[in-house]
């Protein structure tokens, strides 16, 4: 990006540097409406001219810079005709009025500024134009000596420029988001490798104790209601044990970095082995079509993590039942991995969203599992797309190529 | 004859809860809380599989593992960790048996701590 600009600004020190042609125009000024004005002859001091009507009428060109021929199109002689009109010829309709006002106050003997205006050229090109102009006596008569600077390409610059500073503008704030957001991530992975850190002790010490717990309990010597309904309260803890551990892995998982090992992996075991550690209400229909043959060279203990994640998505989704499917292709070099629920579904507006950490429309979940997913299938060098209908479902499509893992994906 | 274990780990919930765990699988086991006790009952005490946390307050996280390596070739040493990053590659070359992130359930534990005792024996 820097390189470009630099290109930018160098091509435009060029142009700047380069010098600008000048157009010289001398016009000579007749008023036949009104009387000729005496001139004064010492030639300091214009009279007084605001008694007089400020519409001119313009005799002719009479002295030429060198270059307007070249940037007007005219040759000279058409220039210095008498039928040569040069207000309607040379200047561009939205300038005549300014040029006219001017002009007036030049006849009333007033200072004028530089100001600019737009010229057309015999081919209907515009050019912009920067005019110096005084009144003065040509010939005797009186005159209006105009330097006029071709500015057209000053102007593109400028132009040139206020949009690149636009864009400028527009990269930096990108790129401050992009910051901001990489800092935010950084607090994230710090604050999560503490907190992971944190929790894994404490939950290590609540598995241990339901261990024990259960042992107590197998140890009694009688089978009793209120023995197997403790012993379901500790499975109970257990399995949210494990929910811990696994809001606490996406949340580590999202701030390290992937590095997955591959290996040729059966994507039905796979499946299969993590629907076994995966709770899954009896109310869910679990329908299966994935190729036993079917491998891929994958990081199996990452994918695992994928379909964890996808599953108990699918599954959350569906409060009150449905069917989950699970569907395996090849196609074209690529292997489709498809897990699709009949469940609430996503609304539109937050399809956008849902690979973005931290964002979550349940309200147990961290915002973590998508983004994870999404980076695990990115370091394979595959693709995750999600479709999905309010009330009728969602569907994930993972994309792996079976050819696993270019160079890239290890990088990453 | 009863296998000897150590348990090394700061957390002492986890420290307790472990040996009790282990005890009921027949094991005899010592605890401890810091590396310089650890060093000190291994050089008292045969052990034949070490329990490691892998932060402990008084050395540097790989230190008690070089130290016990060095020292106590033969016994196992299993990593027992919490941490993020994954440094299985790291323990593992300096001589630990196994790289166990926490949590990990006890059945599972015990499976690996009465592998790696078979593997010592058989060796």
């Amino acid at each position: 990006m820097s390189s470009t600009f630099q290109k930018k600004v160098n091509q435009l020190r060029r142009k700047i540097g380069k010098e600008t042609p000048q157009i010289w125009l001398n016009l000579k000024i007749t008023d036949d409406i009104k009387p000729k004005l005496p001139i004064d002859e010492t030639k300091t001091k214009w009279p007084k001219l605001s008694s007089f009507d400020p519409i001119i009428k313009f005799k002719k060109l009479t002295r030429l810079g060198e270059k307007c021929e070249s940037i007007m199109g005219y040759r000279r002689e058409e220039f210095y005709s008498p039928d040569f009109n040069f207000l309607t010829t040379l200047i561009a309709p939205e300038s005549l009025d300014s040029i006219r006002e001017r002009f007036g106050l030049h006849m009333k003997g007033e200072e004028v500024a530089p100001y600019e205006y737009t010229l057309v050229t015999r081919k209907g090109k515009k050019v912009k134009g920067l005019v110096s102009t005084k009144l003065m006596e040509f010939e005797g008569e009186r005159a209006i000596l105009g330097i006029v600077t071709d500015i057209t390409d000053l102007k593109q610059m400028e132009e040139e420029l206020r949009r690149y500073t636009e864009h400028l503008e527009e990269l930096v704030d990108e790129k401050t988001k992009e910051l901001k957001e990489a800092e935010r991530m950084v607090t994230i992975g710090e604050t999560a490798g503490m907190v992971g850190h944190d929790l894994r002790n404490p939950l290590q010490a609540i598995v241990n104790t339901v261990y024990l717990a259960n042992m107590k309990l197998d140890a009694l010597p009688s089978e009793s209601a209120e023995k197997s309904e403790v012993k379901a309260y500790l499975e109970t803890m257990e399995r949210q044990v494990v929910y811990m551990n696994k809001i606490v892995s996406d949340l580590l998982d999202y701030t390290r970095p992937i590095n997955p090992d591959t290996i040729e992996t059966s994507i039905h075991q796979l499946i299969q082995g993590t629907l076994l550690s995966i709770d899954i209400p009896e109310t869910i229909k679990i329908s299966i079509a994935v190729p036993k043959k079917m491998k891929l060279k994958v990081d199996p203990s990452f994918m695992r993590r994928v379909f964890i994640n996808l599953i108990t998505n699918a599954v959350q989704a569906m409060p009150d039942g449905g069917k989950l499917t699970i569907k395996g292709s090849k196609k074209a070099g690529e292997v489709f991995i498809s897990v699709k629920d009949t469940g609430v579904g996503i609304r539109e507006e937050y399809l956008p969203k849902i690979f973005q950490p931290l964002f979550t429309t349940k309200s147990k979940g961290q915002g973590f599992g998508l983004p994870v997913c999404k980076r695990i299938i990115d370091a394979h060098g595959g693709d995750i797309i999600i479709e999905s209908k309010v009330g009728k479902g969602t569907t994930v499509n993972v994309i792996i190529p079976l050819k696993t893992a270019s160079t890239k994906a290890f990088v990453s | 004859m009863k296998k000897r274990i150590l348990v090394v780990d700061d957390d002492r919930t986890i420290l307790e809860s472990l040996k009790s765990i282990l005890q009921l699988e027949g094991y005899t086991v010592d605890t401890v809380e810091t590396s310089r006790e650890a060093i000190q009952k291994a050089q008292d005490q045969l052990y034949h599989l070490a329990l490691l946390n892998i932060k402990l307050p008084d050395m540097k996280d790989t230190t008690l593992l070089v130290k016990l390596q060095r020292d106590f070739p033969d016994m196992v040493k299993i990593m027992l960790t919490g941490l993020s990053s994954d440094r299985t590659r790291e323990f593992m070359s300096l001589g630990a048996d196994a790289y166990i992130t926490k949590p990990i359930h006890p059945k599972k534990l015990l499976k690996v701590v009465k592998e790696k005792l078979r593997k010592s024996v058989n060796q």
